[in-house]
């Protein structure tokens, strides 16, 4: 038994399936096409020969009955390669003591989830963990023992200190050797310029992005706790406030910050979700299949 | 103004002010801790709030502040005093001028200006407590209550609570002078305390002389002027007119107020009426004229009315008509002149004419014919003139020209040599001057000429005394030689005749006109006479002498409708006097002796105090004069004003200020919770 893998999730995930968006590369025979031309089984199409075209891939019958040099193209099958990028910062560690899950609670559910679900159909996944920087980077696999590794990986999880998505971006870029699904997990209390501007490479290379912005609702609407010192999860700096007079405005700004993720997103083609602790994280993946 | 402190050793208690803002820094310094995800976020989104928020969280503690500063403050019962109060122990002497004219009748509001004017002036006195004070009406004949001012204030309220204000102007020169002599008495602090209408006709020009020492307080109970009709003059022409004969009565009503008026005036001739609709412009007047003819000669009391309005008491105007049953003549000439025979045949014609001799007439008579005119005492006869008697005069051939110069009042003599007498066989003819009022009648020419037939002898007379200023031709000669002038005075007219009445001279008698044109020039030329003699002014006394001692006990005299009126009789050496005991009031009273109406007297409303319009600003009268805050606040301020029930209330508003913008705040973020 593992702590953020239930039977009841994975039943329900069997019958997940990672829709037309999830047309990445791999490099094992897997049940999504790529379109990255190949010498597989599967005709796609022909195409009229150009200079440079490699001469074995011609179709000399073709010729022989007309007189011009076409060639045959194939679709390729290729396997998923799923990273997952999980915000283990001390933020993330909210709410403390609370019968709600903390939002790394909620995210390493997610994860085990997925990383269950890639690995099922055969797929790749790997695990990042960050904070200020990168944590621990599990490398794409796609068999029990890494599953394995993985869900030991995410029960043995605590929050660090701060973060620095961009880092650890920047960082992760070399490690990740093939493009394929990029899931980030976190709070993304970080500048969006500077996180978009982290994300550019990875959108260059062609890499899917799913961004799951997975907040408290503690967080979404301040709770009104009367006059209070707050401590801050990660720099322990504090601020005496009444929530009750920031309550709007806290939840204006909120909505400001999400709505100009989601403007980033969309302008990258990149998907973005806001999720609660409290709401199921089945919709994360009907994200991922649309 | 100066602060004093009741209590100074309470002065401590100020430090309260600071518990609230020890409470807020307190109740700051240990609040529960909460670890939160994110500061940063949340530190920037409290920059962009702390605008908003924080002047809430101030407010609330500016509120807590300043109640307990409140509140420590009335505990030391500060008093607020005026720069101008006594000092402690010093005697203060105020005199009150309340004005009681017939304009503070006018009602503002609830009640009249009189009423709040003594309401004002009873406020002033309970909350000043002056050490001496004394009470003097501005009225017709303005009075104090006291000889001198004393200290029985209770008695001044008193007096203040019955008063009455009275339908009479208020001579302000007086009252002023009155009060000003018994301030000049007085020691210590003095102040005169005036309470009027400032009614502009009667303050305008009124710039009285007040000493440096004495503390002027005026109090303006007038703010505005209620619309007001008013009958302004009532003119009887003529004012003795003999019965029979037409009377006109003229009646000039006043609008003031800013809108056209149309209203309704009523003659009421003892008990005879008319009316008329007059149109009234905004602030202006219009005159009406009623024509009746007096039956019989009696007093004929005459009463016009408009309709009533907010201001009643001008509403309506009397005057008192002595109709005459004849008018007399007295004949300074021969007996056996040719003249006088005619002249009392002509009075046994005209029923209204009766021929007496100067000196036997009991009264003075209405005219007197002087035929023929040496110039012998030529003052004495304008004198007569001057004294109400129509004066006609035929001068002689031997009148010189300097006789006449006295006679008509000239500043030079006469143009040309002294009169000389000339004839003329053929006689020459007389053309009338249409217009004077003696020839109205023949105006039209229905009647012919009223000097027709010729005249053949006559006094050569300058033509320049035709055009002398002022003389009214009624006749001349066709050779533009005067026939008959008239040369008004002050009182009644001197007529100029140079017309033969000897048959032997002239053929005019023999005309059908002629006694028509003698008894229109007559009548016309009769004394003006005035019917000021019936008038009474209002605050006067009305007074009654009688030398018959059988009317002892038996006369009476009625006010307005009939209402008895008190008198006192006392003995003088004239005879008995009977004067009442209250000044006489608008209206028509009458005189009776034992219940019959023997005399009239007729009290109109004062003209200047129609316009209720006050002044713009309460008058100045050459000083800065304490006019801005309310009388009561000046007394209270000179007193010494307790600020703790002010101080109290306001710990209790900033209170209640806070403690629901306090609610508001939580009640907002529970319905957003």
């Amino acid at each position: 038994m593992y702590k953020f893998l239930d039977p009841a999730d994975i039943r329900r995930l069997k019958n997940y399936e990672f829709g037309a968006k999830a047309m990445v590369e791999g490099y094992l025979s897997g049940r999504h096409r790529s379109r990255q031309r190949g010498s597989s089984i599967e005709f796609h199409e022909f195409r009229q020969y150009t200079p440079g075209d490699d001469l074995a891939r011609v179709d000399w019958r073709v010729f022989a009955r007309n007189d011009k040099l076409f060639l045959r193209t194939f679709e390729q099958e290729t396997n998923l390669e799923c990273h997952v990028f999980l915000d283990c910062s001390a933020s993330m560690g909210f709410p403390e003591r609370s019968a709600r899950l903390s939002k790394l609670e909620y995210a390493s559910f997610f994860a085990a989830a997925l990383a269950w679900w890639v690995i099922s159909k055969n797929d790749r996944v790997s695990l990042t963990l960050f904070d200020h920087g990168i944590r621990k980077f599990l490398p794409p696999g796609s068999t029990r023992k890494h599953l394995h590794e993985i869900l030991s990986t995410l029960e043995h999880n605590t929050p660090g200190s701060g973060t620095s998505i961009a880092e650890t971006l920047a960082r992760a870029l070399p490690l990740l050797k093939r493009k394929g699904t990029l899931v980030i997990l976190s709070d993304f209390f970080e500048d969006p310029a500077t996180l978009f501007k982290a994300l550019n490479p990875y959108i260059h290379r062609g890499f899917r992005i799913h961004l799951f912005h997975i907040l408290d609702p503690g967080e979404i609407q301040l709770e009104d706790r009367g006059l209070s010192r707050f401590i801050d999860m990660e720099s322990d700096a504090n601020l005496t406030v009444h929530p009750h007079a920031l309550r709007e405005s806290w939840h204006r700004e909120i909505l400001d910050h999400t709505r100009s993720l989601r403007a980033l997103a969309a302008a990258r083609h990149a998907d973005y979700a806001l999720t609660a602790t409290t709401d199921p994280y089945f919709t994360l993946f009907d994200r991922m299949r649309d | 103004m100066s602060l004093l402190l009741q209590h100074p050793a309470l002065f401590g208690l100020l430090a309260l002010a600071c518990l609230p803002v020890l409470v807020h820094l307190l109740s700051r310094a240990r609040p529960p801790a909460y670890r939160f995800s994110n500061i940063d976020f949340l530190r920037r989104v409290m920059r962009r709030t702390a605008r908003i928020r924080r002047p809430k969280d101030w407010l609330l503690l500016a509120l807590r502040t300043v109640a307990l500063l409140a509140l420590a403050a009335a505990f030391i019962s500060p008093f607020l005093v005026s720069k101008d109060a006594a000092l402690p122990g010093e005697k203060t002497t105020v005199i009150l001028l309340v004005d009681r004219s017939a304009s503070m009748v006018a009602r503002e509001g609830a009640g009249s200006r009189f009423e709040t004017a003594c309401a004002k002036a009873t406020r002033y006195l309970e909350a000043s407590r002056p050490s001496a004070a004394n009470l003097i009406w501005i009225d017709a004949e303005p009075d104090a209550a006291f000889l001198e001012p004393g200290p029985n204030l209770d008695f001044l309220t008193d007096l203040l609570k019955q008063a009455e204000p009275r339908p009479e102007p208020g001579a302000l020169a007086a009252a002023f002078d009155l009060a000003l002599r018994q301030l000049a008495q007085a020691s210590g602090r003095r102040e005169l305390v005036i309470l009027s209408d400032f009614q502009a006709t009667a303050w305008r020009n009124f710039a009285p002389k007040l000493p440096p020492n004495v503390t002027v307080r005026t109090e303006r109970i007038a703010s505005s002027a209620p619309p007001n009709l008013a009958v302004t003059s009532l003119i009887p022409q003529p004012t003795e007119p003999v019965s029979g004969q037409d009377l006109t009565v003229l009646a000039r009503v006043r609008n003031f107020s800013a809108d056209p008026v149309r209203t309704q005036l009523t003659l009421d001739a003892d008990g005879a009426r008319q009316s008329q609709a007059i149109d009234l412009p905004a602030w202006g007047e219009a005159e009406a004229a009623f024509t009746l003819r007096p039956a019989s000669a009696a007093p004929l009391p005459l009463t016009v009315r408009t309709e009533a309005d907010a201001f009643p008491m001008d509403d309506s105007r009397h005057a008192v008509v002595r109709v005459r049953d004849s008018l007399q003549l007295a004949l300074d000439l021969p007996a056996d002149a040719p003249e006088a025979r005619l002249l009392g045949k002509i009075a046994d014609v005209l029923p209204w004419l009766e021929i007496s001799a100067p000196s036997a007439a009991t009264r003075p008579p209405d005219l007197r014919f002087v035929s023929p005119w040496n110039g012998e005492n030529p003052a004495a006869l304008r004198k007569s003139a001057l004294s109400g008697c129509t004066l006609i005069v035929r001068p002689a051939a031997s009148c010189p020209t300097a006789a006449l110069q006295t006679l008509l009042g000239l500043p030079s003599a006469p143009e040309g040599a002294n009169p000389t007498l000339e004839t003329s066989p053929t006689g020459w003819p007389v053309a009338p001057e249409e217009s004077h009022s003696a020839i109205h009648l023949f105006r039209t020419g229905d009647f012919g000429n009223p000097f027709a037939g010729t005249f053949r002898e006559r006094l050569r007379l300058a033509r320049s005394l035709s055009e002398i200023a002022g003389a009214r031709p009624i006749a001349s000669y066709a050779d533009g030689t005067p026939a008959l002038i008239e040369f008004p005075t002050s009182a009644a007219p001197i007529l100029l005749w140079n017309l033969p009445l000897d048959p032997a001279k002239t053929d005019w008698p023999t005309q059908g006109v002629f006694l028509p044109a003698i008894a229109e020039i007559l009548l016309r030329t009769r004394p003006l006479g005035s019917a000021d003699s019936s008038q009474v002014l209002p605050g006067s006394p009305l007074v009654w002498t009688s030398a018959d001692s059988s009317h002892n006990g038996a006369v009476t005299l009625l006010g307005p409708e009939n209402k008895p009126v008190g008198l006192t009789e006392s003995t003088t050496p004239d005879g008995t006097l009977w004067q009442a005991r209250q000044p006489a009031t608008p209206g028509l009273h009458r005189w009776q002796i034992s219940g019959q109406t023997i005399d009239f007297v007729a009290v109109n409303f004062p003209e200047s105090e129609s316009d209720l319009r006050p002044l713009a600003e309460s008058p100045a009268f050459g000083k800065k004069v304490s006019g801005t805050d309310s009388l009561a606040r000046q007394a209270a301020l000179s007193q010494g004003l307790p600020l703790w029930p002010w101080l109290a209330a306001a710990a209790l508003a900033f209170l209640a200020l806070e403690s629901l913008i306090h609610s508001r705040t939580h009640k907002d973020a529970r319905l957003k919770t």
